[in-house]
């Protein structure tokens, strides 16, 4: 077995070992499956979600909604943590207030989030963006500020202005690690997301989640949560493979 | 003040902001001036200041007090005019070796900055690692191409803050030859600044030893060696006098 396979064979083990314990824990008949379905029926569940009208009614609602709210947050986090990882000024401006509010338990501000934006998208995407675009400033700003002086100068001596020296010198250097932030935010969105429609839900995933609770349809629920982690790891992939290739000067040995 | 003087350091001084605000004096009342086309070396010891008077000349730094002249005039920031060669490696490395070079061209159109940016990697022979990012370069092509780019954009003057410092040995000789032999097509004047006292000898027209911190200007000499200068100079008398001179001079 070469040391490759050995790391695979690591790394299936845990999973293993839990589908295992799981399938063993169901088949003895012990739990009820209104509180733990077997992995093999979860998994039926987890097919039979995959079909058009699920596609429409859950899945594109909360593609929407994360789409549009994380791009909001890019759109405000982008400029901001670049400005303030260069203008010590505006570093002075945000980091107090960002610092802040990337402590507020974001779950605590659902109720307001409802009670201002009601029940609909714009809950959504006010929950997401609260919980993504601080944190993003913060790290945003800190790859911004890691750029090597001397390039900035570099760039300074053939002429460059402040404002060309952001766009042609600090933005290029930190794309690829604003892009790796961008990846793990992702992270943070789907979570948030699926607590915004658990709350106060019309169609989307975690309603979907939450619906199949109410009719203890539990392996409705673990499918919609296998689901929702497949979407996340899909996203993580799509954010490695589109960094490896747009920021090739960064990766290539 | 002579007209024909490009830069003119009159009693410039620095002084930086050291822990907990000791002031630390980097440069004191240093006077010299270069004329146009002169090849000077600044020498002297670690952290005498030569380099900030080297960023002092780019503009990346004012003069606490005195003035730095270019031209005639108050330098008030860096400029296109003045080229910098920094002593660590500041290829931009998201830019292809080609894009590298023609970086100061930018606003110049297509064809004839395709056909500058050719011609100076071939001279620099970058040719084959065009296509290539600065990553893959070794210490020496990544001198060359720093040169390359401040270079294509011809400069008035070129500061270069101990660019081969970081290189072994014969990688800095075929350096040193290159510049010599690239400076000597153009115009340009030259401010390089070293703590070799051979380099300096080797590559300056006029030689201005600084003495440790704060750095003041302890000499300042005219080469001896005839042009074009090579490696077969530093087994001359002149050389070897000049250097022992040098070297008794030059503060531990």
């Amino acid at each position: 077995m070469g040391p490759r396979l050995q790391d695979r064979a690591t790394s299936f083990a845990p999973i293993a070992f839990l589908l295992l314990a799981w399938y063993g824990l169901t088949r003895t008949g012990m739990v009820d499956p209104v509180f733990l379905p077997g992995p093999i029926q979860v998994f039926h569940s987890f097919l039979s979600l995959l079909s058009f009208s699920f596609f429409r009614e859950e899945l594109l609602p909360s593609l929407t909604r994360i789409g549009g709210a994380f791009l909001l947050s890019v759109i405000l986090a982008f400029p901001l943590g670049i400005l303030s990882g260069q203008i010590p000024r505006i570093a002075c401006l945000l980091f107090p207030l960002c610092g802040f509010t990337r402590y507020l338990p974001v779950a605590a501000l659902v109720p307001l989030c409802i009670l201002w934006f009601g029940i609909g998208d714009a809950q959504k995407i006010a929950v997401i963006t609260i919980g993504v675009v601080f944190q993003l400033i913060l790290v945003i700003s800190a790859d911004s500020v890691a750029v090597p002086q001397e390039l900035i100068e570099a760039g300074r001596t053939f002429g460059l202005s402040r404002s060309q020296v952001l766009w042609r010198i600090v933005v290029p250097w930190s794309m690829p690690a604003i892009w790796d932030d961008l990846r793990i935010a992702a992270g943070w969105a789907w979570s948030y997301l699926v607590l915004a429609e658990l709350v106060a839900g019309n169609r989307g995933i975690g309603y979907f989640i939450i619906q199949s609770q109410r009719y203890l349809e539990t392996d409705r629920v673990f499918a919609g949560i296998l689901f929702v982690g497949i979407l996340g790891v899909l996203t993580d992939l799509l954010f490695r493979v589109s960094g490896a290739r747009l920021f090739r000067w960064n990766h290539e040995q | 003040m002579s007209n024909s003087s490009l830069l003119q350091f009159d009693r410039a001084s620095k002084t930086f902001q050291g822990a907990k605000k000791h002031p630390i004096v980097a440069l004191q009342e240093i006077t010299f001036s270069i004329s146009h086309g002169e090849f000077v070396t600044l020498l002297g010891p670690s952290g005498c200041g030569k380099s900030t008077a080297l960023r002092l000349a780019a503009g990346l730094e004012t003069a606490t007090t005195g003035t730095v002249l270019y031209q005639g005039q108050p330098i008030g920031g860096p400029s296109v005019d003045r080229g910098f060669v920094f002593q660590s490696y500041s290829a931009f490395p998201w830019l292809t070796v080609r894009e590298n070079t023609g970086f100061g061209l930018s606003q110049h159109s297509g064809d004839s900055r395709e056909q500058e940016v050719s011609h100076w990697l071939s001279l620099m022979g970058l040719s084959e690692f065009a296509d290539t990012y600065p990553r893959a370069l070794s210490g020496g092509m990544r001198q060359r191409l720093a040169l390359a780019r401040s270079m294509i954009i011809k400069p008035k003057l070129l500061l270069l803050d101990e660019p081969f410092g970081a290189l072994d040995e014969r990688t800095r000789e075929s350096m040193q030859q290159l510049l010599l032999d690239v400076v000597s097509k153009t115009d340009c004047t030259v401010l390089f600044v070293t703590h070799d006292i051979r380099e300096a000898i080797l590559l300056g027209d006029r030689i201005i030893l600084l003495s440790s911190r704060p750095g003041k200007v302890l000499r300042d000499v005219v080469c001896p060696l005839s042009k074009p200068r090579g490696r077969q100079h530093l087994r001359t008398p002149e050389f070897n006098s000049l250097y022992e001179t040098i070297l008794d001079e030059f503060p531990a």
